[in-house]
């Protein structure tokens, strides 16, 4: 039996999702992986002009983050939910449509970083809750509430709200400016969708978005065939197969983001490989293709590089634009042993007449001065299988959480000022050395045997 | 019914964790065995073991899933569902095992070797329901979690290691202080249980459906002691042959049906356990029902009570007698509650029994009137004193 818990339909070309997971719409990893789908098909579709994002019932908007998966997860699966939620809100943030939430009821912790993204807020009259309550429970917002709160309401006022985790009234909430307007009770669902959508008809200025539809032609059983995964000893191998020259790059990276989202809550993956048998990422693998779809792009490399373990690519043979910016994204990149790693070379150095539309591409993704590392990255050719490589990163040979968050350091402070990212390399320290493997390498080091790490 | 019942055991590392736990926990089960035939002639012997049956409705009968077949495996509950379908299995195994606990420290003192006997059975039974929620959990490979693959055996571990105190619901963190405690207990708080069982056969993990009427037909046991020793205690107290006084056992209804209405979850909630179809009617209709219904008994058991202090009264007159004043009665609603207030500490108060608000700094000396002195001492009493009572 399938299970919705986004109700999704559509007036005047707008979007309107419906939170649906009784009674309080809580934030779960499979309410939010049916929302990023909803996400890309509206990322993808030029006809729809905007979302309107509301809660199933009349109790609650959404209760926030759900407690009992917190509390039924390990650490590790926690914070990575926490990253994939603050990511999927940083997707429809980024949409060029307005976005607006209806607030039927309830909007607490989570639910109010939900709402926070949008455009305008719509909210029912009434006695309910409105706060963020997670100091009372010991932890922060997370996924992004602190940030944005502040930039909403000021941050004195932030600073009140969230340090007293104490809830405030509708009106309250209007008086400081976190609701633009409350509707009364009566017919509230039908009048809110209303002014919702009146909202982003005015505000849809002829939208810059260059979308396609792609998904009246999408296979889903061409894309199980182009895109698989097995897993072994810590290590997942993502296999993209020829039968993705045949196929369209987006469903390709949808297909791929949907793995990478599952390997990277499991606590028990080390290392990812992906290998990638076929030259183009999918048939329409180009740079025009890329600068359409640029923030769904963006948006899935970014699960790589900010996912706290090392992603490897296998590369059998020469790279398109497509296929060859996700190699970049890896922290590895392997090359079959009887490819010529000059024939790679070329492709970014300018030398091969690839150069003319790769050039271009790479600076529409990223700083022109990362340019330079990113041709400095190095391809390599190992005689051993990259699996068994890989296998470094994986315990009990790694301390795979050490592993995972030096590559976060690197790869996410390196992007920040100095002061920042020595802040984060202070905080991920502090973390590992309440971890289990810190202990068990200090120990082994001084006992001066290898250390058997478990990953805890 | 009881004869269809199909009879399941753990696999071998959780069938000899649960019999350690009972050699633990409950030492004297080997006498219960030894002497079952003496006290329980006609029942069927006890088996520690799993009891299935075909269930009541194999598709779900109401809220979001309704028309559907029952989810058969766990992976097919996502979302909220999962999480509430595990902490509802987690608190109904925690109220077996915890009862355990408590019945233990003062089965000893039961007043006859029958009551001793059939407090035993109601452990070895609440044993059975625990290794029963087990057998939920272990019997499907797929309770996985995003990102725990686990989620069953940690849980499980979890129960075993669970002690007076740690307990999910706070009626099985409480410590007993004497045998009255046994009776009070099978009689407010199993009687919740019967609710709980009867509404979770419409559960629609159907695994967990299919092992509730098992459940329910032993819980009547434990019902039927608690209301007969209870009776008979109150007649010997009033014919003074009993350690206990009639106001000792209101203390006791005092501290033990407060923890019972506290089972049933806030009165506001248990939406999501009809829309999820683990339940059958909200909260609040099942704390209306279950007071209904306790409310009975107590006038049965008082018109029992006037007739033994009045024996020249019928029981028309003595019925009539109670409408005046009961010589045990239930506490108000309000009184003793920890939920409801937890809700909003900003507007924090306390009530006496009558339902009356009672200012906090008189609390802890009323308190000393209608509840007993050793209940006060236990570390749930003090934890409680030290929240409400200034």
């Amino acid at each position: 039996m399938k299970q919705n818990f986004i109700n999704y339909s559509e007036r005047y070309n707008v979007s309107i999702l419906e939170l649906d997971d009784p009674s309080a719409n809580t934030l779960t990893y499979h309410l939010l992986k049916e929302l990023e789908e909803n996400i890309f098909y509206i990322a993808t579709n030029p006809l729809v002009r905007g979302i309107v994002i509301i809660g199933k019932g009349d109790k609650f908007f959404s209760g926030g983050v759900n407690i009992g998966m917190l509390l039924t997860a390990g650490r590790q699966h926690n914070s990575h939910f926490i990253l994939f939620a603050a990511e999927v809100l940083e997707l429809i943030e980024s949409l060029p449509i307005p976005v607006v939430t209806v607030i039927n009821g309830n909007i607490t912790g989570g639910g109010l970083e939900l709402a926070l993204i949008a455009d305008y807020r719509i909210a029912i009259a009434g006695d309910y809750n409105i706060g963020f309550p997670e100091v009372r429970l010991g932890v922060i917002p997370g996924m992004g509430g602190t940030q944005r709160l502040a930039r909403l309401v000021g941050p004195q006022r932030a600073l009140e709200m969230i340090t007293q985790g104490e809830f405030i009234s509708p009106t309250a909430a209007k008086d400081i400016g976190l609701i633009d307007v409350i509707l009364d009770r009566e017919n509230f669902r039908e009048n809110a969708i209303k002014s919702a959508i009146d909202y982003i008809l005015k505000h849809n200025l002829c939208q810059a978005k260059c979308a396609e539809l792609y998904w009246s032609e999408k296979n889903n059983i061409l894309i199980d065939d182009a895109v698989q995964l097995s897993i072994n000893n810590g290590l997942a191998v993502i296999h993209v197969t020829e039968v993705a020259n045949t196929l369209n790059s987006i469903d390709i990276l949808i297909a791929l983001n949907n793995y990478l989202l599952d390997l990277r809550i499991d606590e028990e993956i080390y290392s990812v490989l992906i290998d990638l048998k076929s030259e183009f990422f999918g048939k329409d693998d180009n740079v025009d293709f890329f600068s359409k779809y640029q923030k769904l792009f963006r948006y899935i490399f970014n699960k790589i590089s900010g996912y706290p373990r090392i992603v490897a690519v296998n590369v059998h043979g020469r790279l398109k634009s497509i296929a060859m910016e996700l190699a970049l994204h890896c922290d590895y990149r392997f090359v079959n042993s009887t490819l010529a790693v000059s024939d790679l070379w070329q492709d970014i150095n300018g030398e091969s007449p690839e150069r003319a539309r790769f050039y271009p591409f790479l600076d529409s993704l990223i700083p022109t001065s990362r340019i330079a590392d990113l041709v400095n990255c190095r391809f390599y050719k190992i005689q051993d299988s990259p699996e068994n490589w890989l296998m470094r990163f994986v315990p009990p040979v790694g301390a795979g959480q050490a592993i995972g968050y030096a590559k976060l350091a690197i790869t996410k402070g390196y992007k920040e000022p100095l002061s920042s990212s020595l802040l984060l390399e202070r905080h991920l320290q502090e973390q590992l050395f309440m971890s289990y493997d810190s202990k068990e390498g200090m120990k082994a080091y001084v006992e001066k045997r290898k250390p058997f790490f478990t990953g805890a | 019914m009881m004869k269809s019942a199909k009879k399941l055991l753990l696999s071998d590392k959780y069938h000899r964790a649960l019999v350690g736990w009972r050699n633990k926990h409950f030492p004297d089960f080997s006498l219960l065995d030894k002497y079952w035939n003496v006290h329980f002639p006609q029942d069927e012997r006890f088996e520690l073991c799993a009891k299935i049956v075909k269930v009541k409705n194999e598709k779900i009968t109401q809220g979001k899933y309704i028309g559907n077949e029952k989810f058969k495996q766990a992976k097919d509950m996502k979302g909220s569902m999962l999480y509430q379908a595990l902490r509802i299995i987690k608190a109904q195994c925690s109220t077996e095992l915890g009862s355990i606990q408590q019945h233990v420290e003062t089965v000893e003192t039961s007043h006859s070797d029958y009551t001793k006997f059939s407090v035993m059975r109601i452990m070895a039974e609440e044993l059975r329901h625990a290794y029963q929620m087990f057998w939920v959990l272990s019997n499907d490979s797929t309770w996985i979690s995003t990102g725990d693959k686990k989620i069953a055996d940690n849980l499980m571990d979890e129960l075993l290691s669970m002690e007076t105190g740690s307990h999910v619901l706070d009626a099985f963190n409480i410590d007993f202080t004497d045998a009255l405690d046994n009776i009070l207990f099978a009689c407010f708080i199993d009687r919740v249980g019967k609710f709980q069982l009867t509404m979770q056969e419409e559960f629609a993990y159907e695994p967990m459906s299919a092992s509730m009427r098992p459940m329910l037909h032993e819980e009547a046991f434990h019902l039927k002691t608690g209301w007969e020793v209870l009776r008979e205690i109150a007649i010997a107290a009033v014919r003074g042959r009993s350690s206990w006084t009639l106001a000792d056992i209101q203390k006791k209804i005092n501290v033990w049906y407060p923890r019972a209405l506290e089972m049933f979850g806030s009165t506001e909630g248990g939406e999501s356990n009809i829309q999820f179809s683990f339940k059958t009617i909200s909260n609040s209709e099942a704390v209306t029902n279950y007071i209904k219904e306790v409310m009975s008994l107590m006038r049965t058991l008082n018109t029992r009570i006037i007739q033994c202090a009045h024996p020249d009264m019928t029981r028309i007159e003595a019925g009539e007698a109670i409408q005046d004043e009961m010589p045990l009665y239930l506490p108000s609603p309000q009184f003793l509650r920890i939920r409801s207030t937890l809700d909003d500490a900003s507007s924090l108060r306390v009530y006496d029994t009558q339902g009356k608000p009672i200012a906090s700094n008189l609390y802890a000396s009323y308190l000393t009137t209608v509840l007993p002195t050793k209940f006060l001492n236990t570390q749930f009493g003090k934890n409680y004193l030290l929240r409400y009572a200034n």
